[in-house]
């Protein structure tokens, strides 16, 4: 039962890296906009930019950077525990065929 | 050294007589005593005679006077032929006119030069002058309209003739780039607020088109999504772009008579309903009942207070999750109980799991850059995501096998419960219990704190509980508005147009609700969270260590234990 984390984490840590290249800004303008969308609906259209549009624009870019962030960590950590798996299994290989040609 | 210069030399003067060989374009012949005052620095009214030679009219010939008509030396005022009445009426009102370039307006500076128009382009002139965009030359209107370089530019710089478009019913044409190009001068008018309101034309009509469907699609690339021509201009034969005519006029493309067929020409069999989904108004007003404005709303609040909520979870258990780990002193390595472990989910429901996570995800990622493709900005990411699908054709694709994935799923679960059912071993641990509220306040209260012991879970905490309901509840939502969109024509042909409006808004809300829920509040419940990180394995093995059973399930633990021990 007891997982090696150390491939997961790494795959983790370059996951958020990549978010951190590639996809922080589009996070931030998609959760900005669905904060907007859901303004629409809540105050009614065109929205007009009082205190609880801005908050809920600011809600939707924080769970926006969350959300992406966290689809990144994960895959990166999925990706990296597989990798984690294939390397482990590569490495039992040798020792049984060494046992075998004993 | 030396022959290192002498060979930059030699490149450098041969690149200085290539220059010098190539033919410099070629002004017409009449041109050099306009030149005198109409280049830069000149005086009069400055022209782009570099842009000119490389233009239509350039490669042409067009000379200058061919077009200013009876031009001489200047200044012109007295040398200038005399014009007809109804011709100086006309120059009268073309003077009044103004195109937009970009971020630049110019007002129509040589009224009498767009007479000539019609010298060569005898057809489109004849069909613009009948057309919305030329009833302002003949009668007096609220604002001055369009003039040829309105859509086209200056003269003395259009860059080639436009490309052939002529949509044929039934098939998706692809715009043309150059013709999806001029959209931004359809724009320049139809999406100023001011100009809109004054010439009394929809002032939403722009942002409307943006929002909806066909505006996204085009914003992220897919060829044959419709631009402002597609739909408005008359077909071919009958004067196309040129002809355009008010929507109140019978012959319009897009008159209620005519829009079906309008919209036939991509999506063949539209009919009326399907044709009134598309109305530049924001899509909750759309559909001719007040239903789809109710769920617009209802969806709003319904996202907005469960996102709230579970953000305020998340919060809450992620500090105690910090403080927790601060406190703890160092241990003595993992225990027994951490390494023995016991299967909590069995291969079917983990491939069942394996279905919907491929599938949810590849619908957040193939989906919501399309619908994020509403702000301007963040279009232009979605375009360049998209390609890694192979463009938004290819992502529409792959959203459907998205679909697909989440139906395989679905209908395995409900295979699976059946046949545990049949064996009388349906487990009803999942279905949600009073307590399950009560576990709620008693867990975020004991998180914050306020309360001493943490509540005992069974098989299932309500977080479980929510998950697995909340799945059941958007393949619902998902996958019945997505069949709607996947055959929208079939539906629009027996259903009335304000379900097909409420589809388009719940798929929407729910794609954000759904999104943001699992990336956030369920990757942080079974990955994120400190104590978990990187990963809960159980959606991998199956299995949970005794010692989780025992901290998050104490109930099933002793239940367990009970039947063990007989």
């Amino acid at each position: 039962m007891a997982q090696n984390k150390l491939p997961s984490l790494i795959g983790a840590g370059i996951g958020l890296a990549l978010f951190l290249a590639i996809a922080l800004l589009p996070a931030l303008l998609y959760g900005g906009y669905a904060g907007l969308l859901l303004a629409g609906g809540i105050v009614g259209t065109p929205v007009q930019p009082t205190l609880l549009v801005r908050g809920l624009i600011v809600f939707g870019m924080g769970l926006g950077v969350v959300g992406v962030a966290s689809l990144f960590a994960v895959a990166g950590a999925a990706a990296g525990a597989a990798v984690g798996a294939i390397l482990t299994i590569a490495g039992r290989r040798p020792v049984a065929q060494e046992q075998s040609s004993r | 050294m030396r022959a290192t210069l002498l060979a930059f030399a030699l490149l450098l003067s041969t690149a200085a007589r290539a220059e010098e060989a190539k033919p410099a374009p070629a002004l017409p012949a009449d041109a050099e005593s306009c030149l005198m005052c109409h280049d830069k620095g000149g005086g009069a009214p400055e022209v782009d005679f570099k842009a000119f030679p490389g233009s239509v009219h350039g490669q042409a010939e067009v000379g200058c006077t061919d077009c200013h008509a009876g031009y001489k030396e200047g200044p012109h005022e007295g040398e200038l032929p005399a014009l007809s009445a109804a011709e100086q009426a006309t120059v009268a009102r073309l003077a009044k006119g103004a195109w937009g370039e970009g971020e630049a307006k110019h007002g129509v500076t040589a009224p009498r030069a767009y007479l000539a128009c019609q010298s060569c382009h005898t057809t489109e002139a004849d069909a613009f002058a009948k057309s919305v965009h030329g009833k302002w030359l003949a009668q007096d209107t609220k604002a001055p309209g369009a003039t040829c370089a309105s859509c086209h530019g200056s003269p003395h710089s259009i860059p080639a003739k436009l490309a052939e478009y002529a949509p044929k019913d039934g098939k998706r044409v692809p715009v043309p780039a150059d013709r999806r190009e001029m959209t931004k001068r359809c724009e320049a008018c139809h999406g100023n607020e001011a100009f809109a309101e004054a010439a009394g034309l929809n002032p939403e009509a722009v942002i409307t088109y943006h929002d909806s469907i066909h505006g996204r699609l085009t914003r992220v690339g897919n060829a044959a999504a419709p631009t402002c021509v597609s739909c408005h201009a008359a077909a071919a034969d009958a004067g196309g772009t040129h002809a355009i005519v008010s929507k109140t006029d019978p012959a319009s493309t897009v008159s209620a008579a005519n829009k079906k067929q309008a919209c036939a020409r991509c999506h063949a069999g539209a009919t009326d309903t399907f044709a009134g989904l598309v109305a530049h108004k924001p899509l909750h007003e759309t559909g001719g009942s007040v239903i789809p404005h109710i769920v617009h709303v209802a969806f709003s609040w319904l996202t907005t207070l469960t996102l709230l909520f579970f953000a305020f979870h998340v919060l809450v258990d992620f500090i105690y999750e910090l403080r927790t780990r601060l406190a703890k002193k160092g241990g003595h390595g993992p225990s027994a109980d951490a390494v023995r472990s016991v299967i909590r989910f069995d291969l079917h429901q983990r491939i069942q799991h394996w279905f919907m996570l491929s599938g949810v995800i590849l619908l957040g990622i193939t989906g919501w850059p399309l619908r994020g493709a509403g702000d301007a900005e963040a279009a232009t990411y979605s375009r360049a995501f998209m390609k890694v699908f192979g463009g938004a054709e290819g992502a529409a694709t792959w959203h459907r096998v998205g679909a697909v994935l989440i139906i395989i799923s679905a209908a395995y679960h409900l295979f699976y419960l059946t046949f545990l059912a049949s064996k009388k071993r349906l487990p009803l641990s999942m279905l949600p219990v009073p307590k399950d509220a009560l576990d709620m306040r008693d867990n975020i209260l004991f998180m914050m704190g306020v309360k001493k012991e943490r509540p005992k879970f069974d098989r299932y905490m309500y977080l479980e509980k929510f998950d697995y309901w909340a799945v059941f509840w958007g393949i619902v939502m998902m996958v019945g508005t997505g069949f709607i969109f996947w055959f929208p024509v079939w539906f629009a042909s027996w259903a009335p147009g304000w379900l097909i409006t409420a589809a388009q808004i719940i798929h929407g809300e729910e794609a954000t609700l759904a999104i943001l829920f699992l990336f956030t509040v369920h990757f942080y419940n079974v990955h994120l969270k400190p104590s978990i990180f990187p990963m809960n394995w159980a959606w991998l093995n199956g299995r949970i260590s005794i010692e989780a059973m025992k901290h998050e399930h104490p109930l099933e633990y002793d239940r367990l234990k009970d039947e063990q021990n007989g």
